[in-house]
């Protein structure tokens, strides 16, 4: 029988592996990927309990959290190639002008 | 006993395939494996009796997000040089596997209640009913955040008069 803990085990696991291709990566087009990784995940722990406690608000709230990801996919996109034109290069790790 | 397998099978291939995702040295490979990671959460949606959510998922997801990452790693690589280094890889791991290990100990230790209620279907009905009476103001908030994110991509993306190509 499959309950609340299997679906919340499922997107720990996700949300991990996110983390890990986030903090791995070194291109910006893949910590973008990672970070999409994440948002999935959270989005099955909504649903899940939208599930199981019988109410339409973890619903409503996947609808936005997939709106606002296809927002910051687009700007991230527009950044990447934006920065990628200017200076040439998609590694975070030279990215650092700003860094004190 | 169906939703079971159902589970079982969309768990493993979710896992693996993002798995694939952040571990595959060809980028372009990786995103691939994203397009099928985001299919599996659909399948996981319609296992949760949320058919609608699942149909947005595969369109905005894996029809729309996906394809603008891959068309973004297109307009910035060469396709057939595309292996990736990786940087930090002790510290990933040590990170993600503590984040497994607290995540998983809390849902395990912790006091799950059902529900007594009627059972809901996720239907586009109720669905609506929510976004016009109690998440209205949020639903126009979100609109003007898209149109701010079209305006704003636009902007930032568009070659610049006399930037040197």
């Amino acid at each position: 029988m499959i309950g609340l803990p299997h679906y919340l085990i499922l997107s720990a696991l996700l949300f991990s592996l996110g983390l890990y291709g986030v903090l791995t990566r070194r291109n910006a087009i893949g910590v973008l990927m990672a970070v999409e990784l994440m948002f999935n995940s959270v989005n099955i722990n909504l649903m899940a309990f939208s599930h199981y406690m019988m109410d339409t608000a973890g619903l409503a709230f996947c609808i936005f959290v997939i709106t606002v990801a296809a927002a910051e996919v687009t700007v991230g996109v527009a950044l990447v190639l934006s920065v990628y034109r200017n200076r040439n290069l998609i590694d975070l790790d030279q990215v650092a002008e700003l860094k004190g | 006993m169906s939703e079971a397998i159902a589970f079982y099978v969309l768990s493993g291939l979710v896992l693996a395939s993002a798995w694939s995702v952040v571990r595959n040295e060809n980028l372009f490979h990786a995103g691939l494996s994203l397009i099928l990671c985001f299919v599996g959460v659909a399948g996981i949606y319609v296992n949760l009796d949320a058919p609608f959510l699942g149909a947005m998922q595969v369109l905005i997801y894996a029809g729309a997000i996906a394809v603008l990452l891959l068309f973004g790693f297109m307009l910035t690589h060469d396709l057939m040089n595309a292996k990736q280094e990786r940087n930090q890889h002790a510290a990933g791991i040590f990170a993600a596997v503590l984040m497994a290990l607290v995540l998983i100990g809390t849902i395990a230790g912790a006091q799950w209640y059902g529900s007594s209620g009627q059972p809901v279907k996720f239907g586009v009905e109720s669905l609506a009913r929510r976004y016009m009476q109690q998440d209205l103001v949020s639903f126009e908030v979100v609109a003007l955040l898209l149109l701010a994110s079209l305006m704003g991509a636009v902007v930032i993306a568009r070659k610049e008069e006399g930037s040197r190509d």
